[in-house]
């Protein structure tokens, strides 16, 4: 009896606990287990998936959409805010917009035709609820071989661990102290009290895989991820000069977890045997730093290290602490911070090929084909480069040319 | 009922509640909050909404999926604005094309449309505030721009997301910030509303900072002029009266008549709220005591069952829900019992 009364208590209680109000699908880390996952392919006495009908078989990873990354997309599709699916690429989130990926836009020039094809704007991942296919020509990501990743694998939890553990969660049982506070402590895990530092982690920067982590449970795969999530702050709002991810340490290595061999640290790339720009841990701005400071558009070197930092450019801020991180800080760098993969690449997606932060093949930023291109157009363009740049110049102006040139100084 | 298993636990024991008087009164309020659950599903519902067809041409029916509705009650017609084709296509009652136009026009790309009473459609270009909106006849040509010229500065920088035309008023909404404007048909500026102030009225405990980060997934003005919106971060869906009184209802969870991610909201004659849900993929619907009906769809294929959800528009008995995996729009009639 005592049991039957235990059950009807436990039952009352938990009624009363669904009432109560909650401000945050994830809250923090992982969200209710049955909001993105159905248990036996039913939802009220319906199949959720009929078999052979919808994604990969009876809905993968027993997900209430079609795959993983239509069931996160189901929210995050949209603009603004922590939307990264919009219909005409307006959603200026730090990752970018995966509404690039479905954008293809042509010009002539020269007397040929050119092309620049959605799926060379970001990393494809597949959301069928969302018309959103496997690459088409990468069967890997990009790497130097020793740790490819199935592109046909690639969903927003190949990169997001969406059930927010740290340092492989409970189950890892050579967690350290700071890894023993695996689940993120609050929704968003972005503010400077949450992200990690030596007191404590609160959660991996936008939950992101830690060492440890499968990418996804990928099948085919079959490593984890060594390097750990890295240390930044960024928050909802977007990505502009008040509001921008600052970035402290370990975003390209924790890149090179899937992109093995991108993470230089070789700060000079002429003894860089692998040929590929330096990016990562020693890689050190050292001069390029004064450089960054002084160049505030092409012909103008006049700008100074209190107001030159360019959300198209940004950098790890190596130098300093978590403390130190300032999502409206205009501060450039000093010699001892570091160019990461993100200083020229967006995370999800862009307007250009090559997830490109700027149109890397195009001499003058206003010329960008992206502008005047079937299937492109004004608006998509100032879109595409954050409202810095339109058809006339933007801030820059119409003589600006490759955002390389912000450390390289080569115009 | 509540008597009757309270009666059902006493003779399996009858002197345990004798006994323990404290876990009676537990275990009663345990009951009541199970079987009330229980009967919020389990009674039948006073209205439901039947599956009917596909919004199609003669030939098939197109694969929307990035598409706003709008509905023209007067004539029964149906407007669907697709940014991916850069068209606004109509359908009849039927839910059989019977018109459409845009980028072939020379027309900007158009994120919503609002009919006029005489027929006359309003156009919302994406660029936003800046070139006003588009009047056109019903043929879609142009007949002439609304200018947004008299917006006070604290809408300056207001962008036009979404229109809708009640009753003479023009109310334009920028749901990605949670404002809206409300002009006349000449584009004097009537009023601007901050809905943020009505979600901290019925959220007391989230600060300013905290809902300017939030959006509203869905919107719409019902035939009062009532302002209808959801949060799908609060779960929950909200109603500002004109007068600017504000109240919420909804809750988080994955059982019917809860909230996972909402989205479109809509409301029909009889104050009858629908509300999409994109993630559990059923449209719920609750009376105008705002309790929780029924709700319809379920992910699936099959006619009547859903796959994301996301907006909604209700004309005269029929409810119209796009949905993603480019299933288009379904329509379905409002039955009442």
């Amino acid at each position: 009896m005592k049991k039957v009364m235990f059950v009807l208590l436990a039952l009352g209680v938990a009624s009363l606990g669904l009432s109560s109000a909650a401000l945050a699908f994830h809250d923090g880390g992982v969200a209710e287990c049955e909001g993105c996952h159905t248990m036996h392919n039913s939802q009220n006495g319906s199949i959720v998936a009929p078999s052979g009908t919808i994604g990969n078989g009876p809905s993968k990873y027993l997900t209430v959409g079609s795959d993983p990354s239509s069931t996160c997309l189901s929210c995050h599709e949209g603009t603004g805010s922590y939307h990264i699916l919009s219909t005409a690429g307006d959603s200026l989130s730090n990752g970018g917009d995966f509404f690039w990926l479905k954008t293809d836009y042509t010009w002539s020039a020269h007397g040929s035709n050119y092309n620049s094809m959605g799926y060379t704007h970001g990393h494809n991942v597949i959301a069928d609820d969302f018309t959103l296919g496997q690459d088409p020509k990468l069967s890997t990501g990009p790497s130097d071989g020793t740790r490819a990743f199935n592109s046909s694998e690639l969903g927003c939890n190949s990169c997001h661990d969406p059930h927010g553990k740290i340092g492989g969660g409970t189950a890892n049982t050579g967690a350290t102290a700071r890894e023993n506070d695996y689940a993120i402590a609050a929704s968003g895990s972005r503010n400077a009290e949450t992200q990690q530092n030596a007191a404590g982690a609160g959660g991996n920067y936008v939950i992101l895989g830690d060492s440890g982590y499968d990418g996804g449970q990928n099948a085919t795969w079959g490593a984890t991820f060594t390097a750990r999530a890295p240390i930044a702050e960024a928050n909802r709002t977007g990505a502009d000069l008040t509001s921008h991810a600052d970035y402290l340490s370990g975003m390209s290595e924790w890149c090179a977890n899937c992109h093995s061999g991108f993470a230089q640290s070789t700060a000079n790339v002429l003894n860089d045997t692998a040929h590929t720009h330096p990016a990562g841990a020693g890689a050190d701005m050292g001069t390029v730093a004064a450089f960054y400071n002084k160049y505030v558009a092409t012909g103008d070197f006049n700008g100074a290290i209190a107001t030159s930092y360019d959300i198209l450019v940004p950098f790890e801020r190596t130098s300093g602490t978590a403390a130190d991180l300032d999502m409206a800080s205009t501060d450039g760098p000093v010699a001892g911070d570091q160019v990461m993969c993100l200083s020229c690449h967006r995370a999800h997606a862009s307007g250009f090929s090559d997830i490109g932060r700027w149109d890397f093949n195009e001499t003058l930023l206003a010329e960008s084909p992206i502008f005047t291109a079937t299937g492109g157009g004004e608006t998509l363009g100032t879109n595409a480069y954050y409202n810095k740049v339109d058809s006339t110049g933007g801030v820059y102006g119409p003589e600006q040319r490759s955002l390389c040139n912000k450390c390289h100084l080569q115009d | 009922m509540v008597a009757s298993g309270m009666s059902m636990l006493a003779k399996m024991n009858p002197f345990y509640f004798r006994k323990k008087p404290g876990v009676l009164l537990f275990s009663g309020i345990a009951l009541i909050c199970v079987l009330t659950q229980m009967a919020s599903v389990s009674e039948a519902a006073p209205v439901e909404a039947k599956f009917l067809h596909k919004l199609s041409d003669f030939t098939h029916a197109p694969g929307f999926m990035w598409v706003t509705l709008s509905a023209d009650e007067e004539r029964g017609e149906i407007f669907v604005i697709d940014q991916k084709s850069d068209e606004v296509v109509i359908y009849n009652s039927y839910g059989m094309e019977v018109f459409r136009f845009g980028r072939e026009q020379g027309l900007p790309q158009i994120q919503d449309a609002a009919i006029l009473e005489n027929g006359d459609i309003l156009l919302a270009p994406v660029s936003g505030g800046g070139q006003g909106i588009l009047r056109c006849n019903y043929r879609g040509e142009v007949q002439g721009k609304i200018e947004l010229a008299d917006l006070p500065a604290a809408h300056a920088d207001f962008r036009i997301e979404r229109i809708f035309y009640r009753h003479g008023s023009i109310y334009l909404a920028e749901p990605s910030r949670l404002r809206l404007v409300v002009i006349d048909e000449d584009g004097r500026f009537r009023k601007g509303i901050d809905l943020t102030e009505a979600v901290i009225a019925c959220s007391p405990e989230l600060t300013v900072g905290k809902v300017n980060e939030m959006e509203a997934g869905g919107i719409n003005i019902d035939s009062d002029g009532n302002i209808l919106f959801t949060i799908s971060e609060l779960f929950a869906v909200f109603i500002v009266s004109p007068e600017g009184e504000a109240k919420s209802f909804g809750r988080k969870g994955s059982v019917p008549g809860r909230f996972a991610i909402v989205r479109g909201v809509a409301v029909d004659h009889q104050g009858y709220i629908y509300v999409a849900d994109i993630l559990r993929s059923v449209v719920l619907i609750f009376g105008p005591d705002l309790k929780f009906v029924s709700e319809f769809g379920g992910r699936g294929i099959a006619p009547g069952s859903l796959i994301g959800p996301k907006e909604l528009v209700v004309s005269g008995d029929r409810l119209y829900v796009s949905q993603l995996r480019e299933r288009g729009v379904d329509a379905f009639r409002i039955v009442r019992k």
